[in-house]
């Protein structure tokens, strides 16, 4: 008898996941060890892959699950997970309690095995796992916003998982269990995984889920939620769509939206979740593009973009976290009281908007690279647009208006712990050890398409934008101070339009259902008053001869009744007659 | 120098551009109140709250201080089982009382109708010449008839008023 499983590497993703339910199962004590060892044995699991690495599962002879499949896109995904993982774990240390530490060990296992699945069945499995684990996150802050958050995030992706569901099934039919790319291809299947994995992607309209779900996690759960779900959507998306023209404009309009979204924005931490929206639209733009640079260029965005924007929202959380305040207006000089925090908040910040020297700089040079390569000149200009809108509103009003610009009130400010720092720290050092050696960084990307970024054009390109975009800020830096209000996003539509319609539907349902209760009860009294009493038929009856054949009517006509009786009987004889015959 | 001074303008354009884009027209379209979202329901949990009393609600209490008021109550308790004992003698002393008084004015007006009942037998048994011999008061002389009732109710008051005072 053979087993119906062969293995013959540790799935890292499971490892991940098997931690997540010891943390769960086991006392608070061991959490702090748990919570350092997962990410810590997933990534000597990692290291021991190779191209040759599965995990297949048989269902049927017919149908198998491969739970494993490595190649370079996959490779570098898990890469960064594992280390983002680690980072991860170390900030959230001296925060988290054990359900939520065990949810986001698990969590980070369902998105590390989404990018090794190698087959439909199995990376929709893992998907949906993820969404579940995802939300639990996001309710674990266990505010009232949260849950609320939550559950319209639950909502969201449960449209999403289903769409995508549904699309792969239509794939399966069409190209079989494999993993292939349907760019360009447009039929019904194209469409659904789109719509499924955009949600993730958050393309607009289907990104508002992710200004509303961040912010309300706890300081953690933000930079968990941050640096896996949307960037799983971008493997998928490289997967399924690379090379989706279309693509390229809707890459371009999300990367500029988000920006103005965020140069609106008050909160700290959905001000970041706009930016993760238009940094996600840089790389489906590079991935839409198609060609080797835009593949390279999507996985190293997403990648420098797990890093740096782990920094941004680990700085953010710190602030939160030590302020216990959201809103930018309610800050102001904090660089003097937490300057570790400062620098590397500015580093990251830089490095998102493309400062030479620093991982956005690598990466952005080949976004733009991959553009120019396909032609796309307007769409180009929109990215560059958005890396200004990022520069003002991240690099230039963050730091200003929190850090080192001069403060309205004077703030108390808690100590930051240790390990939080530590993984800032590490983080930023990152950061820079990318930007400063891009050509190492490049050779672990899917193509190995390998550049020089440190032309002096581009850099005096990256210098230009600084100052160029810098200008304006300074001149209106009245009209730049966020002010203490909501804008509103894609959410709109189902947060109010969508909720009176749903609000008067129930009531016109639950006034049907009353309609229909009277009348059915009325219904079922009639018919059993005269069920229960022939009399009432011909006492009733607006027919004189029927009513004088009642047998409670003394003065009826014999006459009639005995015509109406063979009548009846003449009648049932012929049709007898006929249906015999 | 000239691609310096190209994406310089480009760059200085795209944020003007954005600014106005953002802090003018999305702005004016898109920025709401903080309790946008949140005015319904907020209105509605209101309704739904109007007729709680919060003061209602318990507080946690401290074990020291839940010793504390335990004694209290105790005491309020004893204190009311002591009062609720007292009144209880009391009413049943009163019962005890009536039920006396009511006996003796049974006595009494049994009493009463012996003697009425000797009375008129004397009365029947002597004879017709006898009383119309005596002669016969005028109305407004006689003696006014007491009511026996009274007389026997002013007997009891003071029988019992003697038995009070502990004579015989």
């Amino acid at each position: 008898m053979t087993l119906p499983m062969t293995m013959n590497n540790i799935h890292p993703g499971i490892v991940m996941m098997a931690f997540g339910i010891l943390i769960l199962i086991l006392p608070e004590s061991f959490r702090k060890a748990l919570t350092l060892l997962a990410p810590i044995c997933a990534g000597v699991a990692f290291i021991s892959l190779n191209q040759k690495s599965n995990l297949v599962y048989a269902i049927t002879d017919n149908l198998k699950l491969d739970f494993l499949t490595v190649d370079r896109l996959a490779w570098a995904f898990v890469a960064i997970f594992c280390v983002i993982a680690m980072i991860n774990a170390i900030y959230s240390l001296p925060l988290v309690k054990k359900k939520e530490a065990g949810m986001s060990a698990f969590y980070v296992g369902t998105i590390i095995s989404v990018v090794l699945a190698g087959d439909a069945l199995s990376f929709i499995v893992f998907w949906e796992l993820s969404a579940i684990a995802s939300t639990y996150i996001i309710y674990s802050k266990h505010s009232r916003k949260a849950s609320r958050a939550s559950f319209r995030y639950l909502l969201v992706h449960a449209f999403g998982g289903n769409m995508l569901l549904v699309g792969l099934l239509l794939h399966m039919f069409h190209f079989g269990n494999e993993l292939t790319n349907i760019a360009n291809s447009y039929d019904a299947s194209f469409w659904l995984i789109l719509i499924g994995v955009g949600v993730n992607a958050a393309i607009p309209p289907l990104n508002s889920w992710l200004s509303d779900a961040y912010p309300e996690a706890s300081v953690t759960g933000t930079l968990y939620l941050g640096s896996f779900t949307t960037k799983a959507a971008i493997y998928a998306l490289i997967r399924f769509f690379a090379g989706t023209e279309m693509l390229v404009w809707v890459g371009a309009f999300m990367a500029v939206y988000a920006a103005c979204m965020a140069i609106m924005e008050n909160d700290i931490r959905r001000l970041l979740s706009f930016h993760i929206v238009s940094q996600l639209g840089m790389m489906i733009a590079a991935l839409a593009v198609g060609n080797k640079v835009g593949i390279d260029g999507a996985t190293a965005h997403a990648i420098t973009n797990i890093i740096f924007k782990g920094v941004l929202l680990m700085g953010a959380g710190a602030v939160v976290y030590a302020t216990g305040k959201n809103k930018i207006t309610e800050m102001g000089g904090l660089a003097k009281k937490m300057p570790i925090t400062a620098v590397c908040f500015l580093i990251s910040s830089l490095s998102i908007a493309g400062f030479p020297f620093l991982s956005g700089f690598a990466s952005k040079a080949l976004i733009m690279n991959s553009l120019h390569e396909g032609g796309y000149v307007i769409p180009g200009l929109l990215i560059t647009a958005a890396g200004v809108g990022t520069l003002l509103s991240i690099t230039l009003k963050i730091n200003y208006f929190v850090f080192f610009g001069k403060s309205e009130n004077d703030i108390e400010v808690k100590m930051i712990p240790l390990p939080m720092q530590v993984a800032m720290i590490i983080g930023t050092i990152m950061s820079i050890a990318i930007g400063v050696m891009p050509r190492y960084f490049y050779g672990l990307m899917p193509n190995n398409d390998i550049i020089n970024p440190f032309t002096m054009s581009h850099i005096l390109e990256y210098v230009a934008i600084f100052i160029g975009g810098s200008i304006p800020f300074f001149i209106y830096l009245k009209k730049m101070k966020p002010h203490d209000e909501i804008s509103i996003d894609f959410d709109w539509f189902y947060r109010k339009p969508l909720c009176y319609f749903t609000d008067v539907l129930s009531k016109g349902v639950y006034a049907f259902n009353l309609l229909c209760d009277r009348v059915s009860l009325s219904g079922v009294h009639y018919l059993g008053n005269h069920f229960g009493n022939p009399y009432l038929w011909t006492k009733k009856s607006s027919s004189t001869i029927i009513r004088s054949l009642s047998f409670e009517n003394e003065d009826r006509l014999i006459g009639t009744v005995i015509s109406e009786a063979v009548g009846t009987f003449v009648v049932i004889v012929i049709i007898a007659i006929f249906t015999f015959r | 120098m000239i691609e310096f001074v190209k994406y310089i303008g480009i760059s200085f354009v795209s944020a003007a551009a954005l600014l106005i884009l953002s802090k003018i027209i999305m702005n004016f379209l898109l920025r709401r109140d903080l309790g946008y979202y949140e005015e319904k329901e907020a209105a509605q949990e209101s309704e739904l709250l109007k007729d709680v009393k919060v003061g209602t609600i318990e507080k946690p209490v401290k074990k020291s201080e839940k010793k504390s008021e335990d004694k209290a109550e105790k005491k309020e308790a004893e204190k009311k089982i002591e009062k609720s004992t007292e009144k209880n003698k009391q009413k049943t002393e009163n019962k005890k009382k009536t039920s006396q008084l009511t006996q003796t004015k049974k006595k009494n007006e049994s009493s009463d109708t012996k003697a009425r009942a000797n009375k008129a037998t004397k009365a029947k048994a002597s004879p017709k010449g006898k009383s119309s011999s005596k002669p016969r008061t005028p109305r407004a002389t006689r003696k006014p008839k007491t009511n026996r009732k009274t007389q026997s109710s002013s007997k009891a008051k003071n029988t019992t008023a003697k038995s009070r005072r502990g004579e015989k």
